[in-house]
């Protein structure tokens, strides 16, 4: 058997990665690329007597070397000589796809086209002389559709002859321009009639993007992503914590217990590891419906038009349309967001963008806000909650407005974007991309958290016996919590030390409060398992079964996010104790500081890694004043205006 | 030779020369917008980027600074 | 007293990791497009004033 290199190489949208799906039977891998957004495909296909070794390279224009896409595609065919090209091409846009392969078969490599959407081009009034074509350049060609898989095994045979008849007779002429060389063959081969008929993607576009309804379409459909993703996750969400503190830590109990293994090292293992280890996993679930929906958006090429709709509203804030969709993308994680700020060409858009994107509310604050708006505005819980997500949205656009005319005066970044003709996204495709993201995710962050989790439970648990508040944690706090007495809630030392742990991430604020109160938030954690291993495994399976069910439920339930319509009588205690230490508006202004300080330790990475240490602290610097200052704010003005 | 911001929507135009930042003439260039390409206006009002068709692609750039493209009307 | 040496070992374990997880290549040039041929400090890709576009 012997290894055959194919690349995959084409403009973007032309259907590489359905090919690659269909050719593997769906048997692909997806990886990343490093410093981009474009995720690596790649599969291994056994074909007679070879196995080939698809990648699939980042769709690309022009072999010009300007984008990080294009540079990473060069370097690829540098380094790695692939033994043959499959360039991919749309049918549809003949002129525009072969600029690509005038450039590579003027390197000289082996090259088989492929013509994509070939079925399309009746309806366009296009015919393509494909045996013309074939003498023209001195390629083999082939036209398919790559959805459909009855084309697999006569590519594969395709991509076999190929391979033995490594015959290089390109009659490509090297002293002409390449798109003046494009120009003369598409002459040649393509014929068009003058027809009537509006393509599919023209009569969408038509109501997608009109003047009066392309605003209120978008609200729709953003509403309906996030209600899906958050009321789509919590069940899981709720069942992965059950099974870390219901079911792992009870069995870890029993076991320890029956070896008399010290209480410290239990402790250690349930409270510290073990929470962390949950933490991270929590994010899960939000993040494959999240990371799933963005897919989406992107394969269908709606999130093209998104940059579109939303150039109008950041321009006057010195941002570009395609600087939305990271702010979008945060209201999810904050994480994904600032790596999607990649797609930004310069530098100091990114910057900028991933600065204010910490601004914007993300997933794992909204347990602060139920928690407080439950105790302290029961009935107006919903219209809370939507104001903290509009204030951070508010502070989000000043401070791009800010930065824009007073630190990065850079002129309003111009662009050329194609808006993608629509296509319905492969699901295993979404699926495998979702996944690979999640597990990047949990690889890069995943220790940070667990550890820092560890480092709290080791502080709170310093000197070993002693109550949270005699802790290094407790003690700490106390000193500190003066700073906080102006903006309302200082006077409670455990909303301080929570703070702590919500700087590194925002999920252990509400843990943290119970820990701080004495309370636990979740079931005792110091019971063992009872009933046996194996029937409580099975009722485990349940849980999840049902947890699955829920989430199916969810998705297609009501209108109404479902985190609005859950009673929350979880912990009374919690709520009397924190009831007893603030009033409303103290609880109010809490929020508000939670909401407007970076959200995490995997934000604090990854700003760290696209932009430096530097920039770093200036966004800490940043959010932790503003955090400061509308926490005082909101506090004091409320008691100026005669609120409690 | 007009501009092509002043061109309205539905009418169809030819590419007679682009001029402006480097950078931006080359992504153009290889989205199909070039000297003698024929190209369609699909939107062009106050507020939006303008939005052109050429071949069966759709190509949207943003108006101002940078890049002039001048065409004559078909 | 055992207990106390035992959590103050681990959180200064913590602090080693994440210093370590830091200043790790992965974490200066997470984004970096020729990472494989830069394996050691100072890394070459990582600079500041590096002007992408």
């Amino acid at each position: 058997m012997k290894k055959i290199n194919i690349a995959f190489i084409g403009n973007p949208n032309t259907g590489k990665t359905t090919l690659i799906n269909t050719l593997s039977n769906s048997k692909f891998k997806i990886g990343n690329w490093p410093g981009v957004t474009v995720a690596k495909k790649e599969a291994f296909v056994e074909y007679k007597e070879n196995i080939f070794h698809l990648v699939d390279l980042p769709g690309l224009y022009n072999l010009s070397k300007i984008s990080d896409d294009e540079k990473i595609t060069t370097e690829y065919i540098e380094e790695h000589e692939p033994d043959l090209y499959v360039n991919i091409i749309d049918s549809t846009n003949l002129r525009t796809n072969l600029l690509l392969t005038i450039q590579l078969l003027k390197e000289g490599v082996p090259v088989l086209l492929v013509f994509n959407f070939w079925n399309d081009l009746n309806g366009l009034g296009k015919q393509i002389d494909l045996g013309k074509l074939e003498k023209v350049l001195g390629v083999e060609c082939i036209s398919l559709e790559a959805n459909q898989t009855e084309y697999r095994e006569k590519l594969l045979e395709k991509i076999n002859c190929s391979l033995k008849n490594k015959k290089r007779s390109t009659k490509v002429s090297s002293s002409l321009p390449a798109r003046a060389i494009v120009d003369i063959i598409v002459d040649k081969v393509e014929k068009k009639v003058p027809t009537d008929k509006v393509s599919v993607t023209d009569k969408i576009d038509q109501v997608v993007l009109n003047d009066y309804v392309s605003v209120p379409i978008f609200f729709i459909v953003f509403f309906l992503l996030f209600k899906i993703t958050f009321d789509g996750s919590a069940p899981l969400i709720d069942w992965i914590d059950q099974f870390i503190n219901g079911f792992v830590a009870k069995l870890i109990v029993t076991i320890f217990t029956s070896f008399s293994v010290p209480k410290v090292i239990g402790s250690l293992v349930i409270d510290g590891f073990l929470v962390g280890v949950g933490t991270v996993l929590s994010f899960v679930p939000l993040m494959m419906f999240l990371y799933f929906f963005i897919s989406f958006l992107e394969e269908s090429g709606y999130i093209a038009r998104v940059a579109f709709i939303m150039d109008k509203f950041m321009r006057p804030l010195g941002l570009q349309g395609k600087a939305f969709i990271p702010l979008l993308i945060g209201l999810g994680c904050n994480v994904p967001a600032i790596y999607s700020t990649r797609t930004l060409e310069k530098k100091n858009d990114r910057k900028v963008t991933a600065a204010v994107t910490s601004f914007v509310s993300c997933g794992a604050k909204l347990p602060i806000y139920i928690l407080f708006s439950y105790i302290f505005f029961p009935k107006q819980a919903v219209f809370v909650t939507l104001s903290l997500y509009l204030l951070g949205m508010l502070v989000a656009i000043s401070w791009a407005w800010i930065l824009n005319r007073f630190i990065y005066k850079d002129a309003s970044a111009q662009f050329v974007i194609e808006l993608p003709t629509y296509r319905w996204p492969s699901m295993i495709v979404m699926i495998k991309s979702a996944f690979a993201q999640v597990k990047g995710f949990v690889k890069r962050a995943g220790t940070v958290i667990t550890v820092v989790v560890v480092m709290i439970w080791a502080l709170s648990n310093l000197p070993y016996g002693v109550s949270p508040r005699d802790s290094i944690l407790g003690v700490t706090s106390r000193s500190v919590s003066p700073i906080f007495i102006p903006l309302g809630w200082g006077n409670s030392w455990q909303a301080t030390a929570s703070v702590i742990p919500g700087f590194l991430a925002k999920e252990a604020v509400v843990g943290s409060l119970a820990t701080a109160y004495e309370t636990n938030l979740t079931e005792s954690t110091n019971e063992a398992l009872t009933d046996g291993f194996i029937p409580n495994v099975l009722k485990q399976c349940v849980l999840l079964y049902e947890a699955v069910i829920d989430s199916i439920k969810a998705v297609f339930g009501g209108l109404v996010p479902g985190v609005f319509i859950t009673d929350y009588s979880e912990d009374k205690k919690l709520s009397q104790l924190i009831k007893q230490d603030m009033t409303p508006l103290m609880a109010y202004s809490y929020m508000v500081f939670n909401l407007l300080l970076i959200s995490c330790v995997a934000v604090i990475s990854a700003i760290r890694q696209e932009f430096g240490q530097k920039f770093l602290w200036f966004v800490i610097l940043m959010t932790v004043s503003t955090a400061y200052v509308f926490s005082f704010i909101v506090y004091q003005g409320g008691l100026i205006l005669g609120f409690i | 030779m007009k501009l092509i911001e002043t061109i309205p929507e539905n009418f169809e135009v030819q590419i007679q020369k682009i001029t402006g930042d480097n950078f931006l003439k080359e992504k153009l260039e290889s989205l199909g917008l070039y000297k003698g390409i024929k190209i369609k206006i699909i939107k062009n009002n106050k507020v939006d980027p303008l939005l052109v068709k050429v071949d069966n692609r759709r190509v949207s750039i943003s108006k101002g600074l940078g890049l002039k493209i001048f065409v004559e009307l078909l | 007293m055992l207990e106390n040496i035992l959590i103050l070992s681990i959180l200064i374990i913590c602090v080693f990791v994440i210093f370590k997880k830091l200043s790790s290549h992965e974490s200066y040039c997470g984004s970096c497009p020729i990472k494989e041929k830069c394996k050691t400090k100072p890394f070459v890709c990582h600079d500041e004033g590096e002007n992408r576009s």
